[in-house]
């Protein structure tokens, strides 16, 4: 998406700090896929180093991998391309995005929610968010609280009301 | 204990915000986020809010269940925006009647339906025609389906129409676009359209539309239909087994792309329609579309306008605004005279940047037939080759003979050419480095072309058929 500021700041680099400090340079044109960044960028208030309080410097530098992946410079090819070969990069973006996902463990997984929501990414949201429906989908309560290590706060009667109530899905 | 997805002491995971978790489970089909409020006190409550219901009904699972449970515990303060069902009965299901009765007061704005083959007839259940908040509807239905059409109400803020039908009684598609006014977006899947296998699409909102159908041979009995299209804003056009000169398109000046598959066969090959006739058939669809940017057509396309090129006095062809340009050609067929039609189409887009040529697998047997390695005198340069084409790609190339000459004619006439990209279906003839070596050799007009040759791909399937 190219914005006035975006064309008119495009080699201009952005400073993140990270929570334990550590400074990230980002190119503007690949930062404005965070909502947070470009809302930034557009009130003109990105001097200096931008605090990002809630992101360790491992998960920023994976969620500047995915920003750069994504990032849209070929500007000219893409807007000529037509559907079938948008679909074939479409697909290679994909393979690329699963293999990043899934190379994650769950601590990281779990960082990377939180710093891809916090910088509001969308699209690094949305495909960590299918990681973790893929992991809960088709399992009973008891496979996804083994899973997630998570001790049932149910009574017993509670359960068995829940499971009536809702008994088309537990069977 | 650090570890992989599947291993450590992961309980992170479930002591993510809720806005989170929410939006994690609004990629799971409602079953499992039911399932899920028996996890835990956290996550007991979050499907109540959940804006929308999507269901895949397995054989088993009772469908009445299901809807009793929409019914009973569905907090009605919390919209319903998007509805999905697949694998839905129709036949007597009072259970999706009961669901469609409350689902007005959900503020239902896009509704997905999959629905079950069945042997008869079906009644396309005139409730989803009275769910005035629909913004997008999507029908997938494998039967023939019947609606009552004097109890058609129209849908006053529908944008997007998605049908997938095997074939449409009673309805003209026509009179269903015309009673939606801000319709922008519609998809037909399907191969008969009412009784006549006319279609009449008047629209003003209309900004894409899409007819696909499956290919003739599937069903013999199918029979082609007649297109007449008058939408002033369409802006992208797709049309699939359509057949000279059986459509036309009127006040299409805002078109930009457009997708054509004609169909082959019927009145040109059988000798039935004379040659002036196709041509001034074609020259009256192609005055419909001359200022298009994109292009995507196949090699019979490139024959009717072979035909007229070949009598200017009848009509002479021009895409002026042409940028983009995407020919679709059976591998089996490449031979000299279609190289010769798609030299004829470049010369009748001077201003074409980008083009990309497909060979598509034979559909019957291994494609092997002979073909015959005529010489092939090279032509001049068109105006687009010498001033404004950047950008070449062929791709899934299959037999070399055409093909080398067709890449060493960009080559060498392609004065502004940046980028050249061959991608190879495994070649029968010679391998791959010697057909690189000799490609490498070609001379070139333009210093600066980027050539990038694709691993050679495992060939596809030698028959696809597509089913809607």
């Amino acid at each position: 998406m190219s914005t006035p500021s975006s064309s008119v700041f495009s080699y201009r680099v952005l400073k993140l700090k990270s929570s334990d400090g550590e400074i990230f340079e980002v190119k503007q044109t690949v930062a404005v896929q965070s909502g947070v960044l470009k809302q930034m960028m557009e009130d003109g208030c990105t001097e200096g180093e931008i605090p990002l309080n809630n992101v360790d410097s491992p998960t920023l530098a994976k969620i500047i991998e995915w920003c750069n992946k994504h990032h849209d410079d070929d500007v000219e090819g893409r807007v000529l391309s037509q559907e079938k070969e948008k679909e074939k990069e479409k697909a290679d973006m994909k393979r690329w995005e699963s293999e990043f996902i899934d190379a994650l463990n769950r601590d990281e997984l779990y960082f990377l929610l939180i710093g891809s929501n916090y910088m509001n990414i969308k699209e690094l949201l949305d495909c960590a968010a299918q990681k973790v429906a893929g992991m809960v989908k088709g399992k009973t309560p008891e496979a996804i609280r083994e899973m997630f290590n998570i001790q049932s706060d149910f009574t017993e009667e509670e359960e068995k009301a829940i499971r009536k109530e809702n008994q088309w899905a537990f069977n | 204990m650090e570890g992989g997805v599947d291993g450590g002491d992961g309980d992170r995971l479930s002591s993510l915000p809720e806005n989170i978790i929410r939006h994690i489970f609004s990629f799971l089909d409602s079953i499992d986020i039911v399932r899920a409020s028996a996890v835990s006190r956290k996550w007991r409550y979050v499907w109540v809010s959940m804006p929308y219901l999507s269901v895949d009904i397995p054989y088993k699972m009772k469908f009445n269940d299901f809807v009793d449970w929409v019914l009973m515990f569905r907090n009605r303060l919390v919209d319903i925006q998007i509805l999905r069902i697949s694998g839905l009965f129709l036949e007597e299901n009072h259970a999706f009647y009961r669901l469609m009765d409350v689902i007005p007061e959900f503020n239902l704005q896009e509704l997905d339906l999959m629905i079950r083959y069945s042997r008869d007839k079906i009644e396309l259940p005139q409730c989803i025609f009275n769910c005035g908040s629909l913004i997008s509807l999507k029908l997938h239905i494998r039967n023939n389906c019947v609606l009552k059409q004097h109890t058609f109400p129209g849908l006053s803020r529908l944008k997007s129409l998605d049908l997938c039908i095997n074939k449409f009684m009673a309805l003209s598609i026509g009179n269903f676009v015309s009673s939606c006014p801000l319709l922008e977006n519609l998809t037909v899947h399907g191969y008969s359209f009412g009784e006549d296998n006319i279609i009449d699409i008047t629209s003003a909102s209309l900004k894409n539309l899409s007819l696909i159908r499956p290919i003739i041979w599937i069903e013999p009995n199918a029979r082609l239909y007649e297109l007449n299209v008058a939408c002033p804003n369409l802006v992208s056009l797709k049309v699939f087994n359509l057949e000279l000169p059986k459509f036309s398109f009127q006040e299409m000046n805002s078109l930009q792309n457009l997708s054509m598959d004609l169909a082959r066969g019927g009145d040109l090959f059988s000798g039935d329609l004379s040659v002036e006739i196709s041509c001034h058939a074609l020259s009256r669809t192609l005055k419909g579309f001359c200022n298009v940017k994109a292009l995507e057509v196949t090699e019979v396309f490139l024959e009717y306008l072979h035909q007229a090129v070949d009598k200017p006095e009848c009509f002479s062809p021009l895409f002026n605004n042409l940028k983009s340009l995407t020919l679709r050609i059976k591998s089996e067929d490449f031979n000299r005279h279609l190289l010769i039609n798609m030299l004829d189409m470049l010369d009748c887009s001077p201003n074409l940047e980008a083009l990309k040529i497909y060979f598509k697998p034979p559909t019957f047997g291994d494609g092997s037939r002979n073909i015959p390695n005529d010489p092939w005198k090279m032509p001049n340069a068109t105006t687009c080759l010498k001033y404004h084409l950047k950008i070449v790609e062929l791709l899934e190339v299959r037999d070399r003979n055409y093909e080398l000459d067709l890449i060493s004619f960009f080559l060498k006439n392609g004065h502004v050419l940046q980028k050249m990209r061959i991608s190879w279906v495994e070649p029968r003839i010679g391998n791959t480095d010697k057909i690189i070596s000799e490609i490498m050799k070609f001379p070139r007009s333009s210093l600066n072309v980027a050539l990038t040759i694709d691993e050679p791909m495992i060939p596809a399937p030698k028959i696809h058929v597509s089913r809607g």
